[in-house]
């Protein structure tokens, strides 16, 4: 006998014994897959977007240059310097603004935040492709923000109809001290809503960490129930993350947010 | 969609079959795959090739459990095209570390080579896993039918990989008895 022959044989074992396994599997699918087939994934996409773009800019460099030689013959005016400095002063308005419950009114302790993750995986797919993964929108009737996503492990389908998935993790919320979306309010409650979603998520964990925590790495989490979709400010400054499961065949998501509360 | 249906759409010859095949089953089996492709691409195209022989087996076959059935075909048909592109270049992968470990079930070299049927060893196989405990089953099965990895199928079974490893070896040694008794080993 060969080994083989005895791989074979085994690929023909009982149906009830592969079963029994196959539930167990299903069950801890979501937690234990192997993350090597998401990175290569991610890694070849990347690859594939940076060739891609890369020569794109390339050619659109060599073209403007060539123009700009033939037209302008390579003298800078006056103009161009002042075009150049409305281009700064408008990266920096972008780069101060803030989602504070007034939004008016910027904060002492304030910080800039972000958006998005810090990859998001929308830029690394290929045209064409795109992936309806949920977002979450966080609101109390002082203000309504988008969290800031943390991991996304997410199942698609692409233009041709194969079944894809993609996942991100950016840095954790602990190292984002300087660039966590942030929120201060006098409200207790924070109701969630779920955009892009397949449905309702199947299990919603909020882990939280005190504002004490920032970097540092080995502080444990405490966590909340979401009661109808929403969850309880604990009074102070505090670090949020939400894991939510829609089922192992559709994905997980996790976001997060600071919030500071502190009643009137 | 419920198995039942899924199967019956296959009897109607009715296309979406494979679509919802795809649908809830689509990263289970590419899952499967890669464990043993360890590449993402051959691993599409290992679980194409599943809807493919699914279609084509669909009558008359008629499965009771969908899932197995499917990755059965999925184990297969990569392991077969690991072994087409692998004949000249050994790539590691799940599915080369499990046949080097289940060395230890085969003879030591010194026996007569044996061919054996592969259906009556699948069935020696599985009377030998029904007589081990729960705990070990699930361990071997996950390790050399799923080709999980080492890591993964100690957590399925929530156990560290050096109590899995051991545990695997006692299996393994076990299993060769067995086939010895049962004649597929001199």
């Amino acid at each position: 006998m060969t080994q083989e022959q005895l791989q074979d044989a085994l690929g023909m074992i009982d149906d009830d014994l592969i079963e029994s396994v196959d539930k167990l599997r299903q069950e801890t699918e979501s937690s234990t897959m192997s993350d090597r087939i998401f990175h290569s994934f991610r890694k070849k996409i990347i690859q594939r977007e940076i060739i891609k773009w890369g020569s794109l800019a390339a050619s659109i460099c060599l073209l403007v240059g060539v123009g700009f030689l033939w037209t302008v013959g390579g003298s800078k005016t006056a103009e161009d310097a002042a075009n150049m400095d409305n281009h700064y002063s408008n990266q920096e308005h972008f780069e101060d603004t803030y989602i504070e419950a007034d939004q008016n009114k910027k904060p002492e302790s304030a910080v800039p935040t972000t958006t998005g993750p810090e990859t998001s995986p929308q830029e690394t797919l290929p045209s064409g492709v795109t992936i309806p993964y949920p977002t979450l929108s966080v609101s109390n009737k002082e203000t309504s923000f988008d969290a800031d996503f943390h991991q996304i492990y997410w199942f698609f389908t692409d233009a041709e109809g194969m079944t894809m998935w993609i996942t991100s993790e950016s840095i954790h919320p602990l190292d984002r001290e300087d660039r966590l979306v942030r929120l201060k309010t006098t409200l207790p409650l924070l109701t969630l809503q779920f955009h892009n979603a397949p449905g309702n998520p199947k299990d919603i964990t909020v882990r939280y960490w005190d504002e004490s925590c920032w970097n540092d790495h080995s502080a444990e989490f405490q966590t909340m129930t979401v009661e109808d979709g929403q969850i309880h400010l604990l009074e102070g400054g505090y670090i949020y993350e939400i894991v939510v499961q829609w089922g192992p065949n559709q994905g997980t998501m996790s976001y997060c947010f600071y919030a500071d509360y502190s009643p009137k | 969609m419920q198995d039942d249906a899924i199967v019956a759409l296959y009897w109607q010859r009715d296309e979406s079959a494979i679509r919802e095949t795809q649908d809830k089953y689509g990263h289970y089996l590419t899952k499967i795959a890669y464990n043993i492709l360890s590449d993402l691409e051959d691993s599409m195209e290992s679980v194409n090739d599943t809807y493919l022989h699914a279609w084509n087996s669909m009558p008359p076959h008629r499965p009771s459990i969908l899932s197995t059935y499917l990755a059965k075909i999925t184990r297969r048909v990569s392991i077969d095209i690991f072994r087409r592109h692998n004949r000249q270049k050994r790539q590691a992968s799940q599915y080369t570390l499990s046949l080097d470990e289940l060395n230890d079930c085969l003879s030591n070299g010194n026996t007569t080579e044996q061919t054996a049927d592969s259906k009556l060893l699948a069935q020696a196989i599985s009377s030998y896993l029904r007589s081990l405990p729960e705990e070990a089953r699930t361990l071997f099965i996950s390790r050399y039918f799923f080709l999980d990895s080492l890591k993964e199928a100690a957590a399925l079974c929530h156990m560290s990989e050096s109590k899995a490893k051991s545990m695997l070896h006692r299996t393994r040694q076990g299993l060769q008895t067995h086939l010895r008794k049962e004649g597929f080993l001199l």
